[in-house]
């Protein structure tokens, strides 16, 4: 099965015409995985970064963010 | 199916005829030294063994004529004692035979007597049930190894084990008889103890009891059902990780622990047991070992009532009521490995949900003032708590809920009503937990936007009747006292639209919104149904 996103973190996005860095920033807070699952956000940010080269993607930290 | 799983299932089935066959297999020889050994009152022995003397170094080879004669015997032994307590100039006074004394008496001379070739060959018999039923069991199991991973719960309403059909009743009323013989005729059943002695003496070091045998068998149950719920959910690493933390509980805390604390000359004790589930818990005689018991007996009994005042308020405020019902209860830990094939089976209807509530808080309510009257007795020594008889109240919640509703109706109607029975109707610690994972906890399901096809999975598999489809309809989080966060319902979705979450308790309800590509949003003008 694929990954699963937040319908309505993704419709914000959209309606708002958000930037690749407003969606990377807040993509770990849009995951839809359920528990104990493996998270791929890191990976997908890498692959990103690696491929385009893009302006600096700032990402939000969160304190013993686990969740 | 591959013809290993058919030899699986035929050895399966034939160490449960074994098993059944056991308990006729027995002989009774009754020695002098059994029933000085068992009737403790010298008093009431001279009687007692008067009257049993005929039966005495007799080999009886059918239990039944053995328990009439033995019920012959006492009976007129009481009969006796009584006529001579009447006798106005008599030496001393013997006491009376009580019924419930008597019945102990017959049952640990029954369990003494037995003989035969189980007692002579316990290793071999062992072996040919419990032991050919496991390997039986695994045969069966394992080969759903190669298939691929993902649920398949291909029909499951035609199958006449899992869809209400002949197999399913049958299975009902075998295990419905079991739990009635198990509670109130043991002496039916001294066989079967028997057959265990080996394993309870290598760990407690004492003759197995009734308990020891049910024990063994739960335990095994939950491993060996584990196992397959962890083969059937192996995509899932939340149904990984919470089915092997239901095998350890039971294991370790239910099984193991309690068997060697008795090992050490300490009370008996399963750490992970609450009140109100653990309903004895407080009573005068368990209060008088922990309290005699030295610093282990006091760390138990603070133990205890520490878990029901702040370990249940507070996971169950961070993780909701699954932390205990799916991860740590032995009763949720069957009925999440045994019964997972018959979680469909549960009633969704509304009326179903209104029975439920006024059922599990009516037991919630039963226990408490039940628990109340007798600590009321054992402080204050008065038998009698708002004009009612502690011990006939005590007795009254064991016989009903403790035992007949708990176990001959939570596990026997397992095909009939799904899984969660008593969990769902019954459970006082479950109906406690439930008003804290209501009222004040983080632990919601939340719904992913206007996703949901309503195909219904989720509803159909949820063991506790919640009609999760309505929920995820409308686009709402799921809230309810109920909910044993199991987490199949996520599962079974062939969309993803469910997760199990905690979170901020802010905004836990939610509005019922769907969420569309138009972003239309759909407000209902009922939001007083929350």
């Amino acid at each position: 099965m694929g990954i699963r996103y937040r319908h309505e973190l993704c419709d914000r996005w959209l309606q708002s015409n958000a930037t690749v860095q407003q969606v990377f920033s807040e993509l770990k807070a849009a995951s839809f995985e359920p528990e104990f699952y493996r998270k791929h956000e890191g990976e997908i940010m890498r692959e990103f970064k690696g491929k385009f080269q893009p302006q600096q993607v700032k990402i939000r930290k969160k304190l013993f963010g686990v969740f | 199916m591959p013809i290993i799983q058919k030899a699986g299932m035929a050895l399966f089935l034939l160490a449960i005829a074994l098993l059944t066959a056991i308990p006729f297999m027995g002989q009774y020889r009754l020695t002098p030294q059994m029933v000085e050994e068992v009737v403790t009152d010298t008093g009431q022995l001279e009687y007692v063994s008067a009257e049993l003397e005929e039966m005495l170094g007799k080999t009886y080879s059918s239990k039944f004529a053995y328990i009439s004669d033995l019920d012959d015997a006492f009976s007129t032994s009481a009969t006796k004692i009584q006529d001579y307590n009447q006798i106005d100039n008599r030496e001393t006074e013997v006491n009376n035979l009580e019924e419930y004394m008597a019945g102990q008496y017959k049952f640990y001379l029954t369990r003494k007597a037995t003989t035969g070739t189980i007692q002579e060959h316990t290793g071999l018999w062992l072996l040919l049930t419990i032991g050919l039923g496991t390997l039986g069991a695994f045969l069966y199991i394992l080969p759903k190894l190669g298939l691929l991973p993902g649920i398949k719960n291909d029909h499951i309403f035609h199958s006449q084990n899992t869809g209400l059909g002949w197999i399913g009743y049958t299975i009902g009323t075998l295990l419905i008889l079991f739990y009635v013989l198990l509670y109130w005729y043991p002496e039916y059943i001294t066989e079967w103890m028997v057959l265990t002695d080996p394993i309870s003496k290598r760990i407690s070091g004492n003759e197995a009891s009734q308990w020891f045998f049910y024990g063994l068998l739960y335990t095994l149950a939950i491993l060996v059902m584990g196992v397959r719920m962890i083969i059937k959910y192996r995509h899932s690493r939340y149904h990984i990780i919470r089915t092997l933390s239901v095998m350890f509980f039971q294991t370790a805390f239910a099984f193991m622990i309690p068997e060697i604390l008795i090992r050490l000359n300490q009370p008996y004790f399963d750490f992970k047991n609450i009140w109100p589930l653990n309903y004895n818990f407080f009573f005068d005689y368990n209060i008088e070992q922990f309290t005699s018991s030295g610093s282990v007996g006091l760390f138990m009994l603070i133990w205890g009532i520490l878990l029901v005042i702040v370990a249940v308020p507070l996971f169950s405020y961070f993780y909701g009521k699954r932390w205990y019902c799916s991860w740590v209860c032995g009763c949720g830990g069957l009925a999440e490995t045994l019964g997972d094939p018959y979680r469909q089976l549960s009633n969704k209807s509304l009326k179903a949900w209104k029975v439920e509530r006024w059922m599990i808080h009516s037991v919630l309510v039963f226990a408490v003032v039940m628990t109340a009257g007798v600590l009321y007795t054992y402080f204050t020594g008065s038998g009698t708590f708002l004009f009612i008889d502690t011990y006939t109240l005590r007795a009254t919640y064991g016989f009903l809920i403790g035992a007949a509703f708990a176990g001959v109706v939570g596990v026997g109607f397992y095909p009939i009503m799904g899984n969660r029975v008593w969990c769902r109707f019954g459970c006082p610690l479950a109906a406690y937990i439930g008003i804290v994972q209501r009222f004040k906890s983080r632990f919601r399901i939340t719904t992913n936007g206007g996703q949901c096809i309503s195909c219904g999975n989720c509803s159909t598999y949820c063991e506790m009747g919640i009609d999760v489809r309505w929920y995820a309809q409308r686009g709402q989080n799921i809230v309810r006292s109920s909910c044993v966060g199991c987490g199949v319902c996520a599962s079974v979705c062939p969309r993803g639209v469910l997760k199990l979450e905690n979170g901020e308790e802010e905004g836990r309800f939610g509005k019922p919104i769907l969420i569309g590509n138009n972003s239309v949003q759909v407000f209902s003008d009922l939001d007083y149904i929350r």
